[in-house]
């Protein structure tokens, strides 16, 4: 290639060019060369933008064209080609080829992709960036400026898009990130251009493209395999400086693999509760509590499903399979204008695509799940699916039970199912089905059941390369019963459920370089049955109790612009407007204005006719973030959010149980409103692979939901009576250092937060401790985590993970007195107390079988030691009256290290 | 219902993960305590009203029932008449029987320690008759069960309380003691009679316990009030059915409020510890300080109807009740320096060998003291008047 342009440049040394003479007085470049123009006939090409705006006083006398651009360009770090029948291209920073290779040409496309081939050998072999062959985009078009080049990238055995690959063409400050489709837009001056593309876990791609005029390329990128050699990083993974975004945590699958887990199972869940600003109450539980929220206030959508209830077997997993995950965001600062309708975060949970090439499959089986997983081409390179199912066989652990558990049971399932579908470059489908169940009895006499199912489908279609739409909708679903017929005269069955229908219309428009509109729609019907209460058998006089059902209607309209005001300054700016209104059938308490909500305050009932609207919630919700780049490594951050949540989970259990159940808002029971300003600061070290940020954030809760003492929450028709809304403070700081790559990876994070709430308001009909500021049941200040992960050969690795936080609050008795003959506890006010303060290390082992790219099967065990140390950890502490003695209690759900195993394969 | 699987859950869990559950207490100073504690009801048939003072204590002092003494007590109706309650043991108050109009509505009015305190005025309640008592042999032990009905519908909340009775029998008779010198030292065995029967007073006993769990129960779901209810269970194996035993179970109908207090109560103290357990709440009863609103004084005084039922169990109406008293007999030599040896702590039985001419005894059997004398293992001799 060097010799075929050495030759063309002798050839154009050969060339006669117009000798000219002009002077020029204070004028500038471009000036100069429409001058020129016109003196020569000559075409110039050129980027006004990247030009030296100095004045220019010259005079040339009979010189050729050559050595007048030779003078014009020397010294500004521009080059000048002459190219052609008199084209002049004026590049920035490197001299432009004035004619390609005649190869190029063979298929003569005005696309061209560019698709590496994978090694074929057994040993990876290491990419040599540079030389890559220069790509032309797009078909010739007059003129100079920018152009939109869009396409996908695309990991290239299997086809499937990678979504977050940051894009940048270098020495310009352009780029962008894939969406979740891997679908890219960039705005790229016309000319030669290097493309650099990265993305965690694949090998770094840099292009050199020739953008003649708009056009579309695809990237096809390699999954990183374990070199003999050193990979060196040069990338540049810079999306957590960039974005004008703040509190956003992303996690790939791999990562998320790599940590230990109880069971050995991987968990989306538990690896969230690793990052900064994310609790739990304890570990039986999922439920997230993320910046001071509750567990009701996280949005959990997987592929754009709404999963009510992300956990299995009383807590202990959570709900989604990891072979059918790609990666999972995060967002608990600077939450998206497109989502709304929780208060502390969003948490996005993606599936892969199934493989468009080939069938492949995995399997794996551990002390209590075991998962199966096959994918495969529907229509080879246009459409796909995965199928994958997970199930349980705890039952012979149960059996390992004293006698009078003997006869206990319990199991889970979930199934999943994505169909992708490409119906050409514009337009593509995903179909997404989930659905799991949880069956357990454990006294013999009363079943416990619940189920999630979920089914979205979702169509892409880009109108042009700038201006793309996706248009879902999908059905959400969650239920749970609980039978008992041991006793005939009051066997019953309790069911609960709670569904809903969405249509969601989004719009994202690059307008130019400096904004990027994103806008849409979401409509959501919400119905939920808060309980039906009946007889089970002949002999039951159990009274049935039918709570009528619920229903609602959440629209959302929203829009959103990402501005780079400089290259250093971007802010990010989002409006979204809800209007919610509660609708028939159905009966609303009375109560007379300014008393307190109790039962002998109900004046009346009133009823309410099907899809009459009962009354109407409406508010604006705003979401801005701000971000200054300091260094090309180091920015500042600023945002501020305000959301509005309408439906409200109801538990008056310290973890997040299956059998709560949901509330919509109605005119006795307001919206919960919530707002929040962060700042951040964050810095990249050693190229990149090390990010380290500090974020700190206060935020505003109103109408939080607290309960009265002794609530009632099941069966209730005027459930407002015994719920108690209360103001709610969070604030932390959370810091947090990474190191994504290399042999030794992972993170270390560090939370402070509080979460205080307070129930003041006498009319509200109780006071709690006082009126004064109590801390949530989730408060834990202090917070450190380390995921460690070494990789001492390409087939062992070895995991650490390390965790404390301080003990949750608790309300703890304060003394003793005797009632109706035996001695009973007197409690303190609420949560004034802590449990003992939480540590746990976790170790684990992954090993794999050999890494040959052809054989049929791979396989890898993971074993490890949850819980190391044995620390008995307090899950709660609590005292209780037996034979008439009060006795405090420490209760630990793991009192020992629990070994593991898990074997997988993959096909 | 809920709360019992919860709490199995909780077994379940730790079972499975090797989790575990331990003493713990927490090490915190515990403000100064002390509130009032009101127990007790109006008899809403007029008999004598009986109602408890106490103090609470922290769970650092003493677990003894801290009593308050001397406060004055009246019941008041709404018709401004008074009924003087007297102390009749330490901080128990008793009312002479008084009529109960159905038209008025009465309340409590205390004087303790300076400050006044009052319940709310509550009317008369009836309390529907126990239908029956039932019980279960199972497995694991005997199950009780109440049964009751309100045809009215009008009572859908109950709390019961029950006295249980037990006879105990010790194993062995004793027809001997130990003779001593008049310089108390030991110089064998004699008869206790002179014609060498047994002393049957120690033979036959009685213990009597009351129910220390709160016992609630609701039909406010069911179509008809109808009350099926287990309440008490006695452990197979266990002493109370090794001989004969006694039931006698109290009924009440409680208002809806005084149900939810009791609930409240129970949870707090008896239904804590599960994974999914509610948080402990705080009590609010119908009494209140009078002199200092903001005082706490834990109680719920209504005018409250019992309902009484008793029932036996004989141990040959059971199936199988492997009750093992551990009592073992130690054959010993008449003989000072034997008896110091083996029998210094056992109570000397009946006659083992005797001389065949003289009559004189040789060798005696002993037993521990608890397996000839009932009343040592804190039961009464005394035979309870309602015992057939």
């Amino acid at each position: 290639m060097s010799l075929l342009i050495a030759c063309s440049w002798v050839a154009g040394q050969n060339q006669q060019y117009p000798i000219v003479s002009a002077q020029f007085r204070n004028q500038k470049l471009w000036d100069v060369f429409n001058t020129l123009e016109g003196k020569t006939g000559y075409r110039f090409f050129y980027d006004i933008s990247k030009l030296d705006t100095s004045d220019i006083s010259i005079s040339f006398q009979a010189q050729p064209l050559n050595h007048v651009l030779q003078t014009l360009t020397n010294g500004k770090n521009i080059y000048f080609s002459l190219v052609g029948r008199k084209n002049v291209f004026i590049t920035q920073g490197q001299v432009l080829l004035e004619q390609l290779p005649d190869w190029f040409y063979s298929n003569n496309p005005p696309v061209k992709t560019i698709a590496i081939e994978p090694a074929q050998n057994n040993v990876a072999r290491e990419f040599k960036t540079t030389t890559q062959p220069l790509l032309l985009i797009g078909k010739k078009e007059e003129g100079t400026g920018s152009v939109i080049i869009s396409g996908y990238v695309r990991e290239i055995k299997n086809g499937e898009p990678i979504a977050g690959a940051s894009l940048q063409i270098e020495n310009t400050g352009i780029g962008t990130v894939t969406d979740r489709y891997g679908f890219f837009t960039l705005l790229v001056p016309k000319g030669k251009n290097i493309l650099s593309v990265q993305s965690i876990g694949m090998e770094d791609e840099r292009l050199d493209l020739l953008v003649q005029g708009a056009g579309n390329m695809q990237v096809n990128m390699q999954t990183r395999i374990m070199s003999l050699k050193n990979v060196v990083i040069s990338a540049q993974k810079m999306n957590n400086i960039r974005t004008a975004q703040l509190g956003v945590q992303k996690l790939d699958i791999k990562t998320i693999k790599q940590v230990p887990v109880v069971f050995g199972e991987a968990d989306i869940m538990r690896v969230l509760l690793t990052t900064p600003g994310v609790k739990t109450v304890g570990e039986a539980s999922t439920g997230l509590n993320v910046r001071g929220g509750a567990a009701d206030q996280n949005l959990i959508l997987f592929n754009e499903a709404n999963v009510y209830n992300p956990s299995h077997f009383f807590g202990m997993f959570s709900a989604f399979n990891p072979e059918v995950i790609k990666d999972v965001e995060l967002f608990k600062g600077s939450i998206p204008a497109r989502y709304g309708g929780r208060l502390s975060s969003v948490v996005n949970i993606n599936s892969r695509e199934g493989n468009k090439k080939k069938f492949a499959g995995s399997a794996g089986i551990g002390l209590l799940t075991s998962r199966l997983q096959i994918e495969g081409p529907i229509v080879k390179d246009k459409s796909s699916f995965i199928l994958a199912g997970r199930t349980t066989y705890t039952d012979w652990l149960l059996k390992q039970l004293p006698a009078e558990y003997k006869n206990s049971k319990a199991s889970f399932y979930d199934v999943n199912a994505v169909v992708n579908h490409e119906f050409n470059e514009k337009s593509s489908i995903n179909f997404t089905a989930y659905m799991s169940r949880d069956r357990f009895n454990l006294n013999t006499d009363t079943f416990f059941h619940y189920k999630n199912q979920n089914i979205a489908l979702k169509w892409k279609y880009n109108f042009n390369p700038r201006f793309n739409t996706g248009f879902s909708v999908g059905y959400d679903r969650y239920e749970y019963n609980i039978t008992s017929d041991k006793n005939p005269i009051n066997a019953y069955e309790l069911r609960f459920d709670i569904a809903q229908a969405y249509l969601r219309n989004h719009y994202s428009y690059m307008i130019n370089n400096k904004h990027t509109l994103d806008f849409g729609l979401n409509a959501t019907y919400h119905k939920l049955h808060s309980g039906n209460y009946y007889p089970l058998g002949s002999q039951s006089l159990v009274e049935p109790v039918a709570m009528p059902a619920e229903q609602a209607a959440e629209t959302a309209l929203y829009i959103s612009d990402i501005y780079k005001i400089t290259q250093n300054l971007t802010i990010d700016g989002g409006f979204r407007y809800v209007l919610y209104s509660y609708l028939g059938p159905g009966t609303v308490n009375q109560y007379p204005a300014g008393v307190p909500l109790r039962e002998d305050n109900i004046t009346g009932t009133v009823l309410y006719t099907a899809n009459k609207i009962i009354n109407t919630y409406q508010g604006p919700e705003i979401r801005v973030g701000l971000r200054q780049m300091l260094s090309n490594t180091f920015s500042v951050k600023a945002g501020y959010n305000s959301l509005r949540q309408y439906i409200h989970m109801l538990s008056n259990t310290a973890a997040m149980a299956p059998t709560d159940i949901w509330k919509l808002s109605d005119p006795n029971i307001k919206p919960q409103f919530g707002d929040q300003f962060s700042l951040g600061l964050y810095k990249n070290l050693k190229s990149n692979t090390i990010e380290i940020s500090l974020e700190g954030y206060y935020k505003r809760i109103k109408d939080y939901l607290d309960f009265k003492s002794g609530a009632v929450l099941v069966l209730n028709t005027h459930i407002e009576t015994d719920v108690l809304p209360t103001k709610g403070k969070a604030y932390g700081v959370e810091f947090l250092i990474k190191k994504s790559t290399g042999k030794l990876n992972g993170w270390l994070s560090y939370t402070y937060s509080r979460i205080l709430l307070k129930a003041d308001d006498p009319s509200a009909g109780e006071i709690i401790n006082k009126g004064n500021w109590y801390p949530a049941n989730y408060d834990k200040p202090h917070d450190v985590t380390l995921i460690g992960n070494y990789r001492i050969s390409h087939r062992f690795s070895i995991s650490l993970n390390s965790t404390y936080s301080t003990g949750r609050p608790i309300t703890l008795p304060i003394g003793r007195f005797y009632y109706d003959g035996g001695m009973r506890t007197l409690y303190d006010d609420r949560n004034a107390h802590r449990i003992p303060d939480y540590f746990r290390t976790d170790f684990s082992m992954n090993i794999d079988g050999n890494h040959k790219i052809n054989q049929k099967f791979h396989n890898s065990w993971t074993i490890g030691v949850y819980n190391l140390t044995g620390r008995r950890n307090p899950y709660s502490v609590y005292y209780v009256s037996q034979n008439g003695v009060i006795n405090g209690y420490k209760l630990s759900i793991f009192g020992s290290a629990i070994p593991f195993i898990n074997f997988n394969i993959r096909f | 219902m809920k709360t019992m699987c919860q709490i199995i859950i909780y077994v379940v869990l730790i079972a499975l993960l090797g989790g575990c559950r331990e003493k713990y207490y927490h090490d915190y100073i515990m403000p100064e305590s002390g509130f009032l504690i009101v127990n007790g009801f109006i008899n809403a048939r007029g008999d004598s009203s009986v109602i408890r003072l106490s103090r609470s204590n922290k769970l650092s002092e003493s677990p003894a029932e801290m009593m308050e003494q001397g406060a004055s007590v009246f019941i008041e109706s709404s018709d401004n008449e008074k009924f003087p309650l007297l102390e009749t043991s330490p901080g128990v108050y008793t009312s002479l029987s008084f009529p109960i109009s159905t038209s008025s509505k009465y309340r409590v009015h205390i004087t303790a320690k300076g400050k006044e305190y009052v319940s709310e005025y509550t009317a008369a309640r009836t309390t529907p008759n126990i239908d029956s008592i039932s019980w279960e042999q199972e497995k694991d032990g005997v199950h009780f069960y109440v049964h009751a009905h309100d045809d009215t519908n009008s009572s859908r909340y109950f709390q019961w309380k029950f006295e249980e009775t037990w006879e105990t029998n010790a194993p062995f008779v004793t027809t001997l003691q130990y003779d001593r010198a008049p310089d108390n030292t030991l110089t064998g065995v004699k008869y206790r009679y002179p014609d060498g029967r047994a002393d049957t007073t120690i033979q036959r006993c009685w213990t009597t316990g009351n129910s220390k769990t709160l016992m609630i129960g609701s039909t406010e779901k069911l179509s008809q009030s109808v009350i099926f209810q287990p309440f008490y269970f006695v452990g197979a194996g266990s002493v109370k059915m090794a001989v004969e035993y006694s039931i006698l179970l109290k009924q009440y109908s409680l208002s809806e409020p005084a149900y939810n207090f009791m609930v409240m109560m129970k949870k707090n103290s008896e239904q804590l510890g599960s994974v999914f357990d509610p948080q402990p709440s705080q009590l609010a009863g119908n009494m209140s300080c009078i002199t200092d609103p903001e005082e706490m004084v834990i109680g719920f005084i209504e005018v409250a109807e019992e309902k009484a039922k008793r029932i036996f169990i004989k141990r040959n109406d059971l199936d199988i009740w492997n009750y093992r008293n551990g009592c073992e007999i130690t054959i010993i030599a008449n003989h000072p320096d034997s008896i110091v040896k083996y029998g210094s702590n056992l109570i000397p039985s009946t006659v083992s060998q005797q001389n065949e001419i003289t009559g004189a005894i040789t060798a005696f059997t002993a037993t521990t003291p608890s397996c000839i004398d009932c009343r040592l293992s804190g039961a009464s001799n005394a035979k309870p008047l309602f015992w057939p």
